[in-house]
């Protein structure tokens, strides 16, 4: 039993206790209440910046789509060379942007660099951005928050593996990309998933069905669409789809302006109109209709039809077709569409092209047509566009892989001309540099010896070590690697124009070869001009490193001593001053004329074959701001 | 008395839980109204900005996660020729900014988003 003076003190402890644990719930929902609204401060001043900075990234993105050329020299806004930007939602807080490093040091923020135009140079913390990429880092700040956007832009060589005008159904459809062809070794079909990148496809058409991906439709990319998707339960895109999106560029070719008769120096043979199965190679034109009845390889062969093409055996090799009406094309057999080096079909109107026999058939190279597309067993691999001007007919694709290759959009035709003799008026190549020619010892060279000749007539002849610097063979459709091309060969002028380099190269016997002829001191020489022996046997340097050994051991053999050095010193001048600059008006010269058809031939000469090469690439017609795609995006 | 102590504990217990949980039920809408600003952003960044009319697009309806209902309305404007736009034209940027809009025991609250789109293939 408690005593009455402890009945109070008990009371007065649980009154303390209360109060002490009641305080104490005082202090911890005050603090809560303070912790909940600096988070919600922290959380919405975090928001503000990140917005700011992506609001920033995105204003960057456009100004150099806008122009790609801004660089660390442009002012960004007014005579400012940073963006900041203020957003009305975010008072207080700006964003910022830079393509100048030293206006980014002064203001404490990250930079950006622009390469969409410009080769690799290093960015912002050491990052290495390549050539036709932007590294773009802009920052937001609002309310003591700091957040960071950086964002890489691209510039892929085909925006959409197939850029359509007209709705795109696509049944059983397969997209992907690769970086190298040479995955596609073994077929489409065998490429591993491994080596699968996206591909993306895009259609113009306004409707909402402007795209229909229909059955086991797989797109390994983004499917975007001017109008509406249609997206079956079974259909799959792993990218994003996008309906009611931008425009897509689509390539349009003038098709009249491919015709080889409008092409400078091409020798164009005329076709008939009925062929069966045929190889064809050179410039081919026939006016009406082209019918092959039975497969159509193409090895070099650039044929233009001015009516409508039918092929029934299938289309393989590397050439072009190019039509002013539809192309059809069916065949049997699992390899009949292969073109190793890749083929171009280029249609005014309709495209057809069905594997009729066993197996899916692989088109390597670029499709264009005017009007609809139509697909069936195919893989096609490269570049394909829809460019139907009135908007109204379909892309059907069914059971069709669609592969998008940067190489193989780009179909190289190596067609081969003969002109019937050399042109008139073709300027020599020029002397070369010699050491010791006269054998009157130059640089130490010895002076002759006397050798047996080698041809059972027992005569001798002089004999005598030397050297020369010889210019390279003028190969008009290569030139040599140390001129600068001026002029490549364009359809109208399909020649090149070189010039001297703009600075003296370090080694100059790059520019041909040092030759050592008569290495062997005591013969026997093979030949005799007048009264000077030849040996067979010569060695040829490329480089002055090589030359020089070369000489030393020639001179150790000769047992002379020759002055390689200043010998190789002459053969270097001579060779930036004089025998270069002629090289140069001689090739820009001939080379001129070789491709003038109707340059004279000099009576007597033999036909000259002239190699040349034609280039289809459809992404020549997109402009470089079409092109421009976001790689990643991402907060740091 | 001490039970008159114990009954005060336990309601400013009450009303301590009661204020935790507004507040985090707060916040927690706050959050979820920052998703829907940033998803519509999204939504209409892939749009076909040339394509988008200028001004209040249609509001959009739904509900947090807690049932409340909210209103949301993107407004595009111009972003004007000079300063840092650099000439952008209507067909190539625009400014959005997304107010969503609720109702609570709490009384009316938003959150806003801003944002400017551009013409660029993803």
């Amino acid at each position: 039993m408690h005593s009455r003076s402890q009945r109070p003190r008990g009371t007065l402890a649980n009154v303390l206790l209360i109060l002490v644990l009641a305080f104490g719930l005082l202090l911890i929902s005050a603090s809560s209440s303070l912790v909940q609204i600096r988070l919600n401060n922290h959380q919405s001043a975090s928001e503000g910046s990140l917005r700011l900075a992506e609001a920033t990234a995105n204003l960057m993105i456009a100004r150099l789509i806008k122009d790609p050329a801004l660089d660390e020299n442009s002012n960004l806004d007014g005579s400012q060379k940073e963006i900041r930007l203020e957003l009305s939602s975010y008072p207080g807080g700006e964003g910022y942007v830079t393509l100048n490093s030293d206006r980014a040091r002064q203001l404490n923020i990250p930079w950006s660099v622009n390469n969409l135009i410009k080769p690799a140079r290093q960015g912002w913390n050491d990052t290495p951005v390549a050539g036709e990429t932007a590294h773009i880092v802009a920052e937001g700040r609002y309310r003591g928050e700091v957040s960071r956007v950086e964002v890489v832009l691209y510039l892929p060589k085909f925006p959409y593996v197939i850029s359509s005008t007209v709705p795109i159904s696509g049944t059983g459809l397969e997209v992907f990309g690769v970086r190298d062809p040479a995955v596609m070794e073994q077929g489409i079909d065998a490429v591993r998933p491994e080596d699968r990148e996206p591909g993306h496809v895009a259609t113009n058409a306004l409707n909402n069905t402007a795209m229909g991906l229909h059955g086991s439709t797989k797109i390994q990319g983004d499917a975007q669409s001017r109008g509406g998707i249609d997206l079956d339960d079974g259909a799959v895109v792993t990218g994003e789809i996008r309906p009611n999106a931008d425009e897509a560029p689509v390539p349009d070719i003038d098709i009249a302006s491919l015709d080889p008769t409008l092409r400078a120096g091409a020798v164009v043979d005329p076709l008939s109109n009925n062929l069966g199965p045929t190889t064809l190679s050179g410039f081919k034109k026939t006016v009406g209709n082209l019918r092959v009845s039975g497969p159509l390889t193409l090895d070099g062969g650039f044929v233009y039809v001015d009516g409508s093409v039918e092929i029934t055996g299938g289309l393989s090799g590397n050439g072009a077709i190019i039509a002013t009406g539809g192309v059809r094309v069916t065949g049997g057999g699992s390899s009949s569409f292969t073109g190793a080096g890749g083929s171009a079909i280029i249609a005014g109107d309709s495209v057809h092209l069905e594997s009729t026999g066993d197996g899916v058939a692989d088109f390597r190279g670029l499709i264009y047509t005017e009007k609809n597309l139509t697909s069936r067993n195919i893989n096609i691999a490269g570049s394909v566009a829809v460019n139907n001007p009135n908007g109204t007919g379909l892309t059907e694709l069914t059971d069709v892989t669609l592969v998008e290759s940067p190489e193989l959009g780009v179909v190289g035709i190596p067609v081969t001309t003969t002109r019937p003799g050399t042109p008139a008026g073709m300027m020599p190549g020029g002397t070369t540099f010699h050491a010791n020619v006269d054998g009157s010892g130059r640089y130490g060279f010895p002076t002759p010896v006397t050798q047996t000749v080698d041809d059972g007539s027992g005569q001798t002849a002089d004999v005598f070590l030397t050297a020369n610097m010889n210019g390279p063979n003028p190969d008009y459709n290569n030139p040599p690697a140390i001129f600068e091309i001026t002029h490549p060969p364009t359809s109208r002028e399909p020649y090149f124009q070189i010039a001297m380099p703009a600075s003296r190269p370090a080694d100059l016997i790059t520019f041909g070869s040092i030759r050592i002829n008569n290495l062997n001191r005591e013969g026997p020489c093979q030949s005799k001009e007048g009264n000077v022996g030849w040996q067979s046997y010569h060695e040829d340097y490329t480089d002055r490193t090589s030359a020089r050994s070369g000489l030393l051991a020639a001179a150790q053999a000769w047992q002379v001593n020759v002055e390689v050095d200043r010998f190789l010193d002459d053969s270097e001048n001579d060779v930036w001053n004089r025998q270069m600059p002629e090289f140069v008006e001689m090739y820009n010269h001939n080379a001129k004329l070789l491709a003038d058809p109707d340059a004279p031939t000099e009576p007597g000469t033999a036909p000259i074959v002239i190699p040349s090469f034609v280039e289809l690439d459809l992404s020549r017609f997109y402009n470089l701001s079409d092109r421009v795609k976001i790689l990643s995006w991402r907060q740091l | 008395m001490a039970i008159g102590l114990v009954g005060l504990l336990l309601l400013m217990i009450a009303a301590t839980t009661l204020t935790t949980s507004r507040g985090s039920a707060a916040a927690r809408l706050n959050y979820e109204a920052q998703l829907v600003a940033q998803g519509l952003l999204e939504r209409y960044q892939a749009r076909s900005v040339a394509a988008l009319p200028l001004g209040d697009q249609p509001e959009v309806r739904g509900e947090f996660s807690n049932g409340t209902g909210y209103v949301a309305v993107v407004t595009l404007s111009s972003l004007g020729p000079g300063g840092p736009f650099g000439g952008l034209s209507e067909e190539e940027a625009k400014g959005a900014r997304v107010k969503v809009e609720w109702r609570d025991s709490t009384g009316a609250h938003q959150e806003l988003a801003e944002g400017i789109l551009v013409k660029i293939a993803r």
